[in-house]
């Protein structure tokens, strides 16, 4: 694309001065009735000079572009850069015509009254080129920069969802495979069931959609994959209750919202309690709103301070970058309950 | 080497209790004395049953494996069995015959048995005054940089577990300190210094020599002499402040 772009725009550079050159020679033509030839003559030289060192100044702008100076700097530069320009074209094109045109007196008194009229087009020539340049230079990093930014949030993506499969707490592996290794002794057909459901239980965090869009009930799925791993280690330590309300389960929420809600109310509650802790889930339907509320019962005397508030905190996150609003997560603490609420609008997929 | 040792398995996970019985009872020369699900039964079977060699899960609910240890008086020998590697080097500062990693196989269980069991051996044979853990384990405990969510202390057989919300103040007790808190007061073997750096440091203050205080119990300062002040908490009791005492509140107000 950028290739065709830079033909295109030598095309288009030719064209303006074949075009700038006709209306040159019609001028001397037409309105000072100078010969056909000397007017092609005249046309063609002045043109033709100032288009080659025009396409010199391409490389002129761009270097002063890369140095961002101050704006006085960037005028002395652009000052001395017509001198330079002018006086090369005018000595040049004057050299060539007085050479070819020796003979003619009238042309080149001609020559030397528009001298004037050729130096301030000429600065007219050089300010228009540059303006273009500089136009055509930050219209191509703009183009660039919004490549840049399109593989930036490319990256920002694949940096999110490799987070998301990555959450798998360590220890929750380890444990689970120690309980599986007792269970090969103990009761193997259940050891069996545990490493298939451990299995699903990875398989879902490994094969994330590129969307990051999953729908409650494979959401829901999922958590209870990992609650029926957690009970099997906690036994009556851990109970879950849910309650889905109609037609919420096709609803579509940001993937992997759930798990490190319901992780945190295992880590918070059950690991830190020998009585039952009670889980639960609730899905309901609020006008255009998916209310989700995850709770847990917790020991106010286990003196576990509720962690860091990072897994929470990610969540808002989430939700503020796919719904623009922070106000979609409320937390709600009792003496002994903690509650998560969140609100997810419909979706549009 | 002693014929028979006598063993104690604290996880609270049923199936890793199961897994570590299972695995022990096919090795000879080892009594299964008890299990126990939390710190507090553990405690108490420790007690009672003296057992050579416990097998000790470090993540548990109220009472962990650490804080376990902290509260021993008498120490058996100890392999701790846990799925988390970050806790190996202060296992091992604690003196601890073993780290298993969970799952763990039975060679690796075995062999560490045969540690434990040579350890013992060589204790019995008189050298019992250098009791593995003891002098480690507190030096450990000293050096540790984490900042304490709860304070543990044994008064006999009873274990308090103090949050530290609900500390008024410490006070410094010769060798010890004593802890005023909302679950009474409770005398703990440890230095004001190890408390004035695991305390959290936005809550308690060094105000006093003898003082530490949770600031959110100060109802009010008054200058007593010159260059000394008192704090009176919102309970009646007063402490003495030190002039060094009053400039570090002083930057917390």
């Amino acid at each position: 694309m950028a290739k065709i772009l830079k033909n295109h725009l030598e095309v288009v550079y030719i064209i303006l001065w074949v075009a700038l050159a006709v209306i040159h020679f019609s001028i001397l033509y037409f309105g000072y009735g100078l010969s056909g030839l000397v007017s092609f003559g005249d046309s063609l030289v002045f043109n033709a000079l100032f288009a080659v060192l025009g396409s010199g100044l391409w490389f002129m702008v761009r270097f002063s572009n890369l140095q961002t100076k101050k704006l006085s700097e960037l005028a002395f530069y652009h000052l001395s850069g017509a001198t330079v320009t002018i006086l090369a074209w005018m000595l040049l094109s004057n050299f060539i015509l007085r050479n070819i045109f020796s003979g003619n007196e009238t042309y080149l008194i001609f020559l030397k009254v528009t001298t004037l009229m050729r130096v301030i087009s000429g600065i007219m020539f050089y300010a228009l080129l540059v303006t273009g340049y500089y136009l055509l230079i930050n219209f191509r990093e703009l183009k660039e920069k919004n490549q840049r930014e399109a593989k930036l949030t490319g990256l920002l993506k694949e940096a999110e969802l490799s987070m998301l499969r990555s959450q798998i707490r360590p220890h929750f592996l380890f444990n689970s495979l120690n309980s599986i290794s007792a269970l090969t002794m103990t009761d193997p057909a259940k050891a069996q069931e545990m490493v298939i459901k451990l299995s699903e239980f990875m398989r879902y965090t490994l094969n994330l959609p590129d969307s990051m869009i999953s729908t409650l009930e494979k959401e829901l799925h999922h958590v209870e994959l990992y609650l029926d791993i957690e009970k099997v280690r906690f036994g009556e330590r851990l109970a879950f209750e849910k309650e889905i309300a109609e037609g919420a389960m096709e609803w579509y929420v940001p993937v992997m919202l759930l798990q490190p809600l319901i992780e945190n109310s295992v880590k918070y509650g059950v690991y830190e309690s020998s009585a039952t802790t009670k889980i639960e889930l609730t899905a309901q339907l609020k006008d255009s709103i998916l209310e989700i509320r995850i709770g847990n019962t917790y020991d106010p005397e286990s003196g576990v301070k509720k962690g860091t508030g990072t897994g929470l905190a990610n969540i808002r996150a989430r939700l503020l970058n796919l719904y623009g609003t922070a106000s979609l997560m409320r937390i709600s603490q009792s003496q002994n309950y903690f509650e998560v609420i969140l609100s997810i609008p419909k979706h549009a997929r | 080497m002693p014929d028979r040792i006598r063993v104690l398995i604290v996880d609270d996970e049923s199936l890793a209790r199961d897994l570590v019985r299972k695995y022990l009872e096919d090795i000879p020369g080892v009594e299964i004395t008890g299990e126990c699900e939390n710190g507090f039964d553990a405690l108490k079977s420790v007690q009672e049953l003296k057992p050579d060699l416990v097998f000790l899960d470090i993540q548990m609910p109220k009472l962990d494996g650490f804080e376990l240890l902290e509260v021993l008086t008498e120490k058996p020998e100890i392999i701790f069995t846990t799925a988390f590697d970050q806790y190996a080097i202060r296992a091992f500062e604690m003196n601890a015959v073993d780290y298993l990693l969970k799952p763990f196989s039975k060679d690796r269980l075995k062999q560490a048995v045969e540690k434990a069991k040579q350890r013992i051996g060589t204790a019995s044979a008189g050298a019992k005054d250098v009791s593995p853990g003891t002098p480690a384990l507190l030096k450990h405990l000293e050096d540790s940089k984490q900042i304490l969510e709860r304070v543990i202390t044994r008064l006999g057989s009873k274990i308090t577990v103090t949050l530290v919300d609900k500390i008024r103040y410490i006070e410094s007790a010769d060798d010890y300190v004593m802890i005023h808190s909302e679950t009474g007061d409770h005398l703990k073997e440890k230095t004001m210094k190890y408390f004035e750096e695991h305390l959290p440091g936005d809550q308690f203050i060094r105000i006093h020599r003898k003082y530490i205080v949770n600031i959110t119990q100060i109802k009010s300062l008054e200058l007593y002499s010159k260059d000394s002040y008192l704090a009176f908490l919102k309970t009646g009791e007063k402490l003495n402040v030190s002039a060094e005492g009053y400039r570090r509140l002083r930057e917390k107000f």
